[in-house]
């Protein structure tokens, strides 16, 4: 038996939005769109991180991602008013080259990903399930190992019953009631003080490292925007 | 913890459909369209608009952003040491120390951008 | 592959069963036509009370007291032509009233307006959303108005439209660092981000310790505003630029660039920028009375003596609601609550109003000078004070 939450549904129109949105961040032609779509992307992060028991790490992103550093791009193509991209001609070039190369390798380490992905999950099906399966529905199912019953109009058997494990282990007791009590972690898990038990205790050198880090930004953007006569003392 | 975010959920698709409900009621409900030349052109108090966006915009917006980026980056910092400060307090010092010696750096990074006519005249 | 699909919808927020769903449901759907009805409202007390400031009466004709006023005005608003300029792009010119409408909606969610209602074996919470993480789940979507405001500047295809669109955007940026900053101490305070935890750190008398002895004047509420006057200052200030209003709103000021941002829009999308500007004016006063002012909580009363209240002397509406004691009880504590918070909220939305009609603007420099040099610099040393002295003094 299997169950839908609400959770799953969710999660799958968030996966297929965020998706779509980071398709269209590189697909759309019009510079602000693309850039309107990645910020849309950055917000749908959040609320994964939302579902990821990481309520603190959703909000750090909705606040810097989201709202500082996609209105800096938004504003940088506004300021320089980027024009569309023209369709170029296909011409043989270094730029050509570097375009094919790129995506040549992008296509290569995706497929090794999911070769090593299909793999790691296969192994961990048959070692897991196997020894719970009996032989007669080895047969049934043509020897792939199935969870839970083959006719899913049946319920299981006491024999299935007692051998059956399931990622959520409690709802084979529960189901029989009807009434489904998924155990969330608990409160401290992803919570902001515990968050903060690690960042400054164990974490400590890398928090004062990014307190340099910022520091580091701060003058360089200074010198950068001076290099090129931002700063008023030096247009005037 | 979805659980605690389907509200704003909800609220979000109940706020667009406000919005799209609106839009076509105007959509409907007012009067045909009739674009003359007056009414397209941009505003611009009354006169005849001047040649549009070639004007060239000052690199301060840019600079403020960018500013504003790493100091909102210090903020979120800030969050998680507030609500657990009094708390650590009882094991020792090091949670004034640590968070004494971000400041100061940052402080410093303020200070920098001050002096240094990044906020002049914005 | 689904033997049995059981569809299952939320656990305390949204209730673990379909009726409870549609309870939060429906909360949603009457917190935010409450919100939108509020707007006109808002607008009535602005124009009359600006009018009252300024020697004159404000709009009488329409109903009593001019209260339909705005209802007309939004009837008026839906028959206008729909016009769209030149060289506006015409996706995004549609858009950026909704995208400066969803932020202001998004951060009233978390602000608890009253104390949880229990009937009937229900519990519902007075709240949209009991985030955990509240306060910076507000201020992380109050970052997001300015999409709004830039989109908005961008698709009029006017370029002052875009001046006043990037003036107005630096403008909300600068002033969002100030504002988180001068929370920080009122989080020191508190110890925690969930507003709920907030009002009840308020309920009761001012107290504290010092290196261990403990303080506490009975006669003074521990609302926030005691604890952290000076983050108080700050916050007001920096609510005001936020929001765009005056002093702060050279953006949109009308004898300056027209009208900034939304000069090109008319009819009902230029009502949904303001009913935007009035919502993100409602959550700041919401959030000035919960951090600073104990929310809904009564002052030095907590809420289980306005229950013990009412238990005693609910007992008339009991018969005829045909609801128990303890039920009439939390629906009566429920709706004190609600007018307590409903009183503290519309005094900070009439200061407001009253701010925007006494003094001047500010010019552009000179906002930025304020964000950058004097209220940043500032909620430092509030930042400091307050770390400096609970390290030394062993406040808790």
């Amino acid at each position: 038996m299997a169950f839908l939450t609400s959770e799953d549904i969710l999660f799958h129109f968030f996966a297929a939005a965020i998706v779509v949105s980071a398709l269209l961040v590189v697909f759309v032609s019009n510079p602000i769109y693309s850039a309107l779509f990645l910020a849309l992307t950055m917000s749908i992060l959040s609320i994964f991180f939302f579902m990821l028991h990481a309520p603190f790490v959703a909000v750090a992103q909705l606040t810097v991602y989201a709202g500082a550093v996609m209105v800096l791009f938004i504003m940088v193509v506004m300021l320089f008013d980027l024009k569309r991209e023209h369709e170029e001609v296909v011409k043989f070039s270094p730029v050509m080259i570097a375009k094919v190369t790129s995506a040549a390798l992008l296509c290569g380490f995706l497929i090794g990903v999911g070769w090593l992905g299909v793999n790691a999950t296969q192994v961990n099906a048959a070692t897991v399930l196997a020894p719970q399966v009996e032989a007669k529905d080895l047969d049934k199912s043509h020897g792939i190992p199935v969870m839970g019953p083959v006719n899913p109009d049946e319920d299981l058997t006491a024999a299935e019953e007692a051998n059956f494990v399931d990622s959520k282990d409690q709802v084979k007791k529960e189901a029989a009631l009807e009434k489904v009590e998924i155990k969330l972690p608990p409160d401290e898990f992803g919570s902001t003080a515990s968050l903060s038990k690690k960042l400054f205790s164990k974490y400590v050198f890398a928090f004062e490292a990014v307190s340099l880090l910022l520091l580091v930004a701060i003058v360089g953007s200074v010198a950068l925007a001076k290099s090129k006569g931002g700063t008023h003392h030096v247009s005037r | 913890m979805i659980q605690q975010l389907a509200p704003i959920l909800v609220l979000g698709v109940v706020v667009i459909g406000f919005a799209v409900v609106m839009l076509s009621l105007t959509f409907i409900a007012g009067p045909t369209r009739n674009p003359t030349p007056e009414k397209q052109i941009p505003y611009e108090c009354g006169v005849i608009g001047t040649d549009m966006r070639t004007t060239k915009f000052p690199v301060k917006f840019y600079l403020t952003a960018i500013l504003f980026i790493l100091f909102d980056i210090e903020v979120i910092f800030l969050y998680p040491w507030a609500i657990v400060y009094i708390d650590f307090l009882k094991k020792g010092p090091f949670i004034f120390i640590e968070m004494a010696v971000f400041m100061v750096f940052l402080t410093f990074g303020l200070f920098y951008v001050w002096k240094g006519h990044a906020l002049d005249w914005d | 592959m689904f033997g049995r699909v059981t569809l299952w919808i939320g656990t305390k927020e949204m209730g673990s069963g379909l009726l409870e769903f549609a309870i939060n449901a429906l909360k949603i759907v009457i917190v935010f036509v409450a919100i939108v009805s509020t707007v006109p409202l808002l607008v009535w007390v602005e124009r009359r009370g600006s009018a009252f400031m300024q020697n004159r009466l404000g709009p009488n004709r329409v109903g009593p007291l001019g209260l339909l006023q705005l209802l007309a005005d939004a009837i008026k608003f839906i028959f206008k032509e729909e016009f769209i300029p030149d060289h506006a792009d015409k996706v995004l010119y549609f858009m950026a009233p909704g995208l400066a409408l969803l932020p202001a909606a998004l951060t009233f969610a978390a602000v608890p307006f009253s104390s949880p209602v229990t009937i009937m074996g229900h519990t519902i919470n007075m709240q949209i959303a009991d985030i955990n993480v509240g306060i910076i789940y507000i201020f992380a979507v109050a970052s997001l108005a300015v999409y709004g405001v830039l989109t908005a500047g961008w698709s009029s295809g006017n370029k002052y439209s875009l001046i006043g669109a990037l003036r107005a955007c630096s403008q909300m940026i600068s002033y969002e660092i100030a504002m988180g900053l001068s929370l920080i101490g009122v989080l020191i305070m508190y110890q925690s981000f969930s507003l709920n935890d907030m009002i009840a750190s308020q309920i009761g008398g001012f107290n504290f310790n010092w290196h261990g002895v403990h303080h506490a004047f009975k006669y003074l509420p521990a609302w926030g505003i005691f604890y952290q006057p000076l983050s108080f200052i700050l916050f007001v200030t920096c609510g005001f630029a936020e929001t765009n209003r005056m002093p702060f709103d050279l953006p949109e000021g009308e004898a300056e660039l027209v009208g900034g941002y939304h000069t090109e829009y008319g009819g009902f999308k230029f009502n949904m920028f303001f009913m935007g500007e009035y919502g993100h004016m409602i959550t700041s006063s919401a959030l000035i009375t919960t951090l600073f002012f104990g929310g809904y909580a009564l002052p030095l009363i907590s809420p289980e003596q306005v229950a013990a209240f009412w238990i005693d002397h609910g007992a008339g509406l009991a018969g005829p609601l045909h609801l128990s004691i303890a039920d009439v009880s939390s629906l009566m504590t429920t709706l004190t609550h609600l007018a307590v918070f409903g009183l503290k909220t519309g005094f900070w939305l009439f200061f407001y109003v009253w701010v925007r009609w006494t003094l001047p603007r500010f010019r552009y420099d000179q906002l930025m000078d304020l964000g950058w040099k004097t209220l940043l610099p500032w909620s430092l040393v509030n930042l400091a004070l307050t770390a400096t002295v609970i390290f030394f003094a062993r406040v808790s």
